[in-house]
């Protein structure tokens, strides 16, 4: 006889906020580091999105599901710290003037190249080459168009090009 | 390959192990307890529609209402009167009082610079009627109340001054007669701006803030700058010194500030203000003092300013013989002195182990007059001329007893720059602000926010786990002044949303809720135990902020809602003439797209004047990736909005505030970096002023 009761609990994945925070805590982290350019502020990020965990109760279809929810959790709690008056009035950096958020790893030269990059042009190189996303999927996580990714992909590479070894796989 | 390369530095950098562990810990925590987390940059981003509740008529028999115990069944579910404990004064109480606290510790309190964090570790056992609640009984000379409050009236429009042969506009206040501290001041002369320098790549710790205060001789197209005023930390060079407000009155500057004190984290707060004579040339500074604790408000009133602070209070140092670790002080002159014992309330069986300071001051000659300390926390003040209200928000998570929370308000009679204790009162829910909360013809009223605890348990098949889930519902109180006890009551009201603003202009009061289906209540309240809504009608988004526009005009600043998102800035007119049928007058959209503005948490942001029918605000919205900032002049006339003036801004990266305000001929925009000065009949540049 089939145990309907076990396809249906494997159907909705139930993590604990636990499990997901050991598993994506690293990744929402950098993630944030990357968009906030600051450790303590990407401590405040990881610690909300892991809240709205918590508050949301998502039900994750799968791994890359859980994975896709948290990574625009993670952007937009980031947008709204670096748009919160808070930000803003106590710590308001200008775009581009780095916190010594990188000096602490030797070879630090391509993260503060990526660092200086616009936001919008960082943020889809992190999520394309770390995060080893789709062209497609980094649309639709960023609500901007195919085309518009790609141009910024492009626009990035451009910057960094002392980075690439010219063995990329060019979209 | 630049790919692994990036991964490979990036995969360098982890987050602190101490970091993981705390919120690894809060989520286990989850499962079993209750988590209260507090950040610093919650700010208000609304989410869903709105409603709005216009409570009608609070009209009051001008014959003062005798002993209102009567109504004990109508409202059976507040509680109206808690038990009494006995409340006692003095160093000694003090001491017992916060030692009890120390004994009944059993939970975790965590604080640092960047926001609070409470962790229940077990269930803390104080139950309602456990808690603390009159104060003496000095219940003396209220009996002319009513009358005097008569005279004052609640409504406040922005009031202009035709001193110097000049006129100009003051911020946007509660209370004509009690101003307000703010970053930006006039006198119609010169322009105080606030500004702080601090070193934008230092780490936390080793940041030190300078304060300033620019001053402008406001002179139209001839404007200048005369003057750069430093503001110094009185009791400790090295240390920061940051700029919060200042008033000017009366030939005097008068500008406070938050002192970090000591060398070590976390500091310790201090407030301080620090009095200029405007009359000299060279802005002679007349004298200063320091409040020991982290600024919560200030009033200034009569010429005397208040100043209200919350001081903390480390319980694992408390010593007994040693006064400086639980008993407020203040300096006067770098000279510290302790607050005497007999300014000192303290409840036997109290809350918080944090202090509530409140100081006296004679703004003209910068000297103490009075003070008082009460052990217990402030959110909000409330002052006009003569009642100053704090209250005091009880998280109810940490209660398993408590289903709901609450509010204590706080009562302080002021008179010439005396402050007395009177008693506390206590609400359900939690109060949004300042506007919350209205004294009229001797009754209080009060509009909060009411968050239910419910307790769920879910059944995960392996395991069961239980978490708490809130609900809110919205509730209006009127409690008598004389005895702090609640007489009515409206209560349940809007479930699932939560007070976006409020404004009682004498009669009648309203307030705005949000939900996804928006109807806007009337509420008769002409007599305070009796309550009852008058009719209801719908409209689209929410305001956030009310500002009485003239006669049964009331101007609300708000967001457009779409499927429940906040859409795009919008004004709204509403007719308030009939407080049965208030309508909609004209909703006017501001903004493309989202956008903030100051004036949405901040009523001091608002340029309001309405006997010119203008006012201005700036808006920062972005449109392609481009960020747009600017200072926008609306006027209603003949039920219109209409723009003005829309004064573009520049370098948007370094100003922290934009104030409106004009005086004479001419409009001033100012921020921490420059002033902009137009000619107001034609809103066109004469002059810009950058430092």
């Amino acid at each position: 006889m089939l145990d309907f009761s076990r396809e249906e609990k494997s159907k909705e994945l139930a993590f604990t906020p636990k499990e997901l925070f050991i598993k994506y805590s690293d990744m929402v982290w950098r993630l944030a580091l990357t968009r906030v350019q600051s450790k303590a502020y990407a401590d405040d990020v990881l610690q909300e999105v892991f809240l709205r965990v918590v508050k949301a109760k998502p039900q994750f279809k799968d791994e890359q599901h859980a994975k896709a929810w948290l990574i625009k959790v993670t952007l937009n709690c980031a947008n709204k710290l670096l748009s919160s008056a808070w930000v803003r009035h106590f710590a308001s950096f200008d775009e581009g003037q780095m916190p010594d958020t990188y000096t602490e790893i030797e070879d630090n030269s391509l993260l503060l190249a990526v660092s200086k990059l616009k936001p919008k042009y960082r943020m889809v190189i992190h999520l394309y080459y770390y995060e080893d996303l789709k062209v497609g999927e980094i649309s639709a996580m960023l609500n901007i168009s195919s085309s518009a990714v790609k141009q910024r992909l492009k626009r990035a590479r451009e910057e960094l090009k002392d980075y690439m070894t010219g063995d990329e796989d060019i979209v | 390959m630049f790919k692994d390369n990036y991964k490979k530095a990036l995969d360098k950098l982890h987050p602190e192990k101490q970091v993981k562990e705390n919120i690894e810990k809060l989520l286990e925590d989850d499962e079993k307890k209750v988590i209260k987390v507090t950040f610093p940059y919650k700010r208000i981003i609304a989410a869903v529609a709105t409603v709005a509740l216009v409570l009608g008529a609070v009209y009051f028999g001008t014959k003062a209402p005798t002993t209102p115990a009567t109504t004990k069944s109508e409202i059976s579910t507040i509680q109206t009167k808690p038990k009494k404990t006995s409340v006692g004064k003095g160093y000694k109480k003090l001491y017992k009082a916060l030692s009890g606290i120390k004994e009944r510790d059993n939970y975790k309190y965590y604080s640092d610079l960047e926001g609070e964090m409470y962790i229940m570790e077990e269930a803390v056992d104080i139950a309602d009627d456990k808690i603390v609640q009159s104060g003496p009984s000095t219940a003396t000379g209220d009996s002319n109340m009513n009358t005097q409050n008569d005279l004052k009236g609640s409504v406040t429009l922005q009031s202009t001054t035709a001193d110097k042969g000049k006129d100009y506009s003051s911020t946007n206040l509660q209370f004509e007669d009690v101003d307000e501290a703010d970053v930006v001041k006039t006198d119609g002369e010169y322009i105080y701006a606030c500004k702080n320098e601090y070193n934008v790549t230092a780490h936390t710790s080793d940041l030190k803030i300078k304060s300033f205060v620019e001053i402008y001789r406001a002179d139209g197209a001839n404007t200048k700058k005369l003057k750069s005023l430093n503001i110094e930390n009185k009791l400790s060079q090295n240390n920061s010194c940051y700029l919060v407000e200042a008033y000017v009155n009366n030939n005097r500057l008068i500008v406070i500030n938050t002192l970090q004190m000591g060398e070590n984290y976390p500091y310790n707060e201090a407030t301080q203000y620090t009095v200029y004579d405007t009359s000299t040339p060279e802005f002679k500074l007349i004298g200063y003092g320091v409040q020991e604790g982290g600024y919560c408000s200030s009033r200034l009133s009569g010429g005397k300013l208040y100043i209200v602070t919350n001081k903390r209070t480390i319980l694992s140092n408390i010593n007994k013989n040693d006064i400086s670790t639980y008993v407020p002080a203040f300096y006067d002159k770098s000279e510290k002195r302790y607050i005497s014992s007999d300014c000192i309330i303290a409840p036997t069986n109290p809350d918080s182990s944090s202090m509530l300071v409140i100081g006296a001051y004679d703004a003209k000659k910068a000297t103490q007059i009075s003070s008082v300390a009460v052990l217990g926390g402030g959110n909000n003040v409330y002052m006009d001329s003569e009642n100053l209200i704090v209250n005091e928000y009880q998280y109810p998570f940490f209660d398993t007893k408590s289903k709901v929370d609450t509010t204590d308000l706080l009562l302080f009679k002021i008179k010439d720059g005396k402050i007395e204790y009177k008693q506390s009162g206590r609400v359900k829910g939690s109060l949004l602000n300042q506007f919350s909360m209205d004294v009229y013809k001797g009754y209080l009223r009060v509009c909060t926010t009411v968050t239910h605890k419910n307790v769920n348990e879910v059944n995960k098949g392996d395991y069961i786990y239980t978490y708490n889930d809130t609900t809110t519902t919205n509730s209006l109180y009127v409690l008598s002044v004389d005895e702090m006890r609640i007489v009515g009551a409206i209560e349940n009201l809007a479930e699932d949303e939560r007070i976006y603003s409020a404004r009682f202009t004498g009669d009648i009061g309203y307030f705005v809720t949000f939900r996804e289906t928006d109807p806007l209540f009337a509420v008769d309240l002409k007599n305070p135990k009796k309550p009852k809504i008058l009719s209801a009608l719908k409209i689209d988004g929410f305001s956030s902020y009310l500002h009485p526009f003239g006669d049964g005009k009331l101007l609300g600043f708000g967001y457009n809602t779409e499927n429940s998102i906040t859409t795009s800035l919008k004004l709204t007119m509403f007719d308030t003439t009939d407080p049965k049928d208030v309508k909609e007058i004209i909703t006017k959209t501001v903004s493309d797209g989202y956008a903030y503005s100051e004036c949405i948490d901040n009523h001091k942001a608002i340029f309001v004047d309405v006997e010119k029918g203008l006012f201005g605000f700036y808006l920062d919205t972005s449109k392609d990736d481009h960020r747009m900032f600017e200072y926008r002049i609306y006027q209603y006339k003949k039920d219109k909005f209409s723009l003005v003036a829309k004064l573009n801004l520049t370098d948007t990266w370094s100003v922290n505030y934009v104030r409106g305000l004009y005086i004479g001929e001419n409009f001033y925009v100012c921020t921490n970096k420059y002033i902009k000065v137009y000619r107001m009949s034609d809103f066109t540049k004469i002059a810009d002023i950058t430092e």
